[in-house]
This record gives structure tokens, sequence and C-alpha cells, in this order.
């Protein structure tokens, strides 16, 4: 090698401060990312990186659910009703709107109840409510020394969730924090909802909380973005370390639906196996049958209930893929009654349930 | 946020991890891609940056904290190379430097395992003991791809300086580099 440039390669850029060297005049400098080219760039980001099938990530965003063509009933489990009777800021989260959707999602419950306490802050698991592929967890967080808990938005440095089974871990998880309403800002506890999606199934194994220095966020802006890059976004709360293992076991009330259809989705042909729907998420396995990487980041599902309702709007969606096989989920914002979808469109093709 | 925290972020949970990267060092990418790439197509410059931040991603179990390096290095290691691949598709028969200023003068062996962990060693020893603002003229020139009359204004010296101080520094690191035992 003989050029210059091309030995800089192997060069590593240390003691090197860039952010001392002046911008020239027509240029703006090194810190002249504005918001909205932030927010694109991540945009384009996540895309490669749901593109490449390395690790699941939740992306929220609305989608269109669709229609389309079922074959075979794979499985049917039936719903029992009310056999739990979760929290009702719980319940909320999912804004069911009569007492039959309170209902059905009762049927998907079960209460937990472990804690684990470190430096006067305590994580209580209350209860879990899921179907095969997600999950949504409740906990509160006590502050022991009745530290009042009234900002809008607390978190942790760094929040870790694994799941386990007896042998091995699941891979492809994504997951997010959302803390709910604060029912009263003046005492010392807030609640929050992990809501966590797989593409392998979830019951039967345990789960793992790990958290690490409980915090606000700091300089955070409406529109998301820190608007002191260098300087660190949390507020410690209180530090140290929290881990809390419990068991995943509800009862599985998700409709299987074993599909076999091929569709073409944005000039990729598929197939789609199986589709898998309860009242609060739907997921699809589906066979990429080309061998390049199909880009399913603009996904748009409709569900077409039987009343003729279109239901487009989702809390959050995700996709795995290894290449070959690509597991679409998305969690539902209102409750949908499986028995009551008519048919669900995914690109262009109907599907019927 | 350290980098360490960006770093299990990435790991863990990527659309958080990549939002606070981007918060952190999205102007240094943007800087630096666009010393190489320009700032004429837009588009082409958001692509390469998103590359980047996507090779960060995909790469980040392979940066190890321990070896003293700082994750803005590793970043800046990742534009530099990523947008002079862009830069190379875009414009495959123009040399980013001329040839002239851009040969050293003996060939370097990065090519075989041994020699590329050897040679980088020396490389990296070599560049570090120019001294100042030689190391700096050299860096931004060779690794930042900046033209002399931008150095000139940077360092508040001529230009005639820098080409003087390039051309010595040339030459200080071709005797560095074999006094050291590189091998070629």
């Amino acid at each position: 090698m003989k050029k210059i440039d091309d030995m800089m390669q192997n060069y590593k850029l240390v003691d090197f401060n860039v952010s001392k060297i002046k911008p020239m005049s027509n240029e703006g400098g090194i810190k002249s990312m504005s918001g909205e080219e932030k927010n694109a760039i991540l945009q384009q980001t996540l895309k490669k990186v749901n593109q490449d099938g390395k690790a699941y990530t939740p992306r929220k965003k609305r989608f269109i659910l669709l229609t389309a063509a079922l074959i075979t009933i794979f499985a049917l489990a039936v719903f029992s009703f009310a056999s739990t009777n979760l929290n009702m800021n719980f319940l909320n989260f999912f804004n069911p709107k009569s007492n039959t959707e309170t209902n059905m999602l009762n049927s998907l419950g079960t209460i937990i109840d472990k804690k684990v306490t470190q430096n006067g802050i305590t994580i209580h698991v209350k209860e879990a409510l899921g179907d095969r592929n997600s999950i949504y967890v409740l906990f509160d967080i006590i502050s022991d020394d009745n530290t009042i808990l009234s900002d809008k938005y607390y978190t942790f440095a760094e929040e870790l969730v694994s799941i386990q089974s007896k042998s091995s871990f699941v891979h492809g998880i994504g997951y997010f924090f959302e803390q709910l309403e604060d029912d009263n800002t003046s005492d010392n506890k807030i609640s929050m909802v992990l809501c966590l999606s797989s593409s392998e199934k979830l019951i039967g194994k345990n789960m793992t909380l790990r958290f690490t220095d409980f915090s606000t966020y700091n300089t955070f802006t409406d529109n998301g973005h820190n608007t002191n890059s260098s300087s660190d976004i949390y507020n410690l709360v209180a530090s140290g370390s929290w881990e809390i293992t419990f068991p995943i076991d509800y009862q599985d009330n998700t409709l299987v639906y074993r599909v076999n259809k091929k569709v073409i989705y944005e000039d990729a042909p598929l197939k789609i196996k199986t589709v898998r729907i309860s009242p609060v998420s739907l997921s699809m396995t589906l066979s990429n049958l080309t061998l390049s990487r199909v880009n399913m980041s603009n996904v748009a599902i409709t569900i077409y209930m039987k009343n003729g309702e279109a239901i487009d709007s989702t809390r959050s969606s995700g996709i795995h893929s290894n290449g070959f096989r690509i597991v679409f989920d998305t969690q539902f914002n209102e409750v949908i009654d499986p028995k009551e979808i008519d048919y669900i469109e995914f690109s262009g093709e109907k599907i019927q349930i | 946020m350290t980098d360490k925290k960006i770093i299990k972020l990435l790991k863990t949970n990527p659309e958080k991890g990549l939002s606070n990267a981007i918060d952190l060092y999205g102007g240094i990418v943007k800087w630096v891609c666009s010393k190489i790439l320009g700032t004429s197509c837009t588009q082409d410059l958001e692509e390469c940056i998103s590359d980047v931040f996507f090779k960060l991603w995909k790469n980040i179990d392979k940066f190890d904290l321990t070896c003293n390096v700082a994750l803005s290095s590793y970043i800046c290691g990742i534009a530099r190379h990523t947008a002079i691949d862009y830069r190379r598709k875009q414009h495959p028969n123009i040399e980013l430097i001329p040839l002239e200023e851009n040969d050293l003068g003996i060939d370097l062996d990065f090519a075989d395992e041994l020699a590329l962990k050897i040679n980088s060693s020396i490389l990296q020893e070599a560049i570090d003991s120019l001294q100042e603002p030689d190391r700096s003229i050299f860096i931004l020139r060779y690794y930042f791809c900046y033209k002399v009359k931008e150095i000139a204004l940077t360092l508040d010296i001529t230009a005639k300086s820098v080409e003087n101080k390039l051309y010595r520094g040339k030459d200080t690191l071709k005797k560095s580099l074999i006094e050291r035992g590189i091998i070629l």
C-alpha cells in the first residue's frame, strides 16, 4: 500500500479533538445537525437495522391493518373470561370500551406480586397480561423514604430485559417502557408498563428485569432531542441496581391460523405461513422466497371487523428476520375480539379469517 | 451520557441507543462525511451518515472499551471509510488527494494478518510522534481530506507553510516508519 490516505484507514484517531477545529466560513461547523435532520437520520438508520435482522427492534408507528385469505385454522383457543381481576389503571392502558372487553383483558392476565428493594427504592412487579408473542408487565416504583415522585417521565439509566427458558435465552425480543398517568402526583409511587414482543413463544419462560440508577430525564425538549448533547441526559434520583425474575405464566388465548398464502410485497415474493391473533396483538410468520433482503419497514396491515370497522391504529410494531424467516408483530391500541375479525389485509392481499 | 451507556443501549435497545448516539455524535459524523463527500448532494450525505450509524450498531460488539480508544474516534473512523467508499462510487476516476501528494514512496504491507497488526501499530506510533502542528496538519490532510487552504484557515497559518509542513511531515514519517521496522 503506497497511498497515504489508504494507510490512514489503519490509523486510530486518538488525542485529536475534532471539536476544537474551527469551522470553515461556508460550513455550519461540527454541531450543525438540526433536530429534524437528526430525526431523519435516525429513521433511515432504524430502517436499515430492521432490514438487517441482527436484532428485533420495536417501532412505534401507525399502521393499516389488512386482509388475507385464511386457509386453515391451525388451532383455536377458547377464552376463559375474568379469571383474574387486573388493576384498573393497567386495564385502561389497553383502552377497553366495554365490560366484555375488560373481561377479555382479565382473561389474558396473571398476578405476579414480586418485589425487590435497594437504596430506598422498591420495584414491585404486580401483574402481567399477554399472549403467545407479546407481554405487558405492570410494575410500581416506590420510594421507601416517602420522597414524592411527581415527575412526568421517570426512567432508569439502564433498562435490560431478558427472557430465558431452562436451557437458553430467547433472542429476538423488542421492548419499551411507558409510564402510566399518575393518579396521585403527591405520593411516593409511580406505575410503569413494560411492553415487549418476541418472535418466539413467551409462555412458560422466565423474565428478568434489570434496572440501574433510577432517574428523571434531564434536558429533553418536546421534539425528543437533547438540547445539550454534551451533557448527561439523566438526573439521578436514586443510584443502585435492581434485578427481579418471575415466570411468564398466563393462559394463552391466541388464535393461530395456518395461512400458507403467497403474496408479493414491494416486488418480493413472500409466503404468509401463520397468523396469530389475540385481543391485544397480531403476529405473523412469513417465509422469504427470494435470496434478497426484504425491507418490511413500511408494511401496512389493516384489520377489518365483521361489523365493517377497519382498524388501522396500533401501539407499536416490530420485525424480526433471519433472512428467510420473517416474524412481524403489532400491538393494538384497542381491544379486538379475534372472533369478530372478518379479514386481514396485508400488502393488498386479503386474508380471510 | 457516557460511551459505556451508549454501547449498552446500542446492544439492548437499538432505537434508544442510536437516538442517543446521533444526538451526541451526529454533528461530528456529518462534518467528517461532508468533508469527504461535499455538501452538494444532501440525499447522498444523509444516506452516508445513516450508514455510519448502522455500521456502528452492527459492529458495536467489536468495539473494545478497554483498548483506550474513545467511541467518538471509533465513529470518526467508520464515518471516514464509509464516506470514502461513497465517494469512490460517485467518482471512481477522481482521486481524493492528488497522486503526487498521496504517495509516501514506500509500499507498506497491510494485506498479511501479521503485517497488518505490526504495521498498524508502527504507523500509529510514527504519526503520533510527529511534532505539533505537523501532526494535526497531517491528520487534517490525510485523515479528514482537508484541502491545504482549509488547513491554513483552520490553523491560522499560511498555505505555503502547510505545504512545507506536509512535505517535511511525509519525509519524517517515511524515515520514522523505516526506523521502527515497518514491514514492506
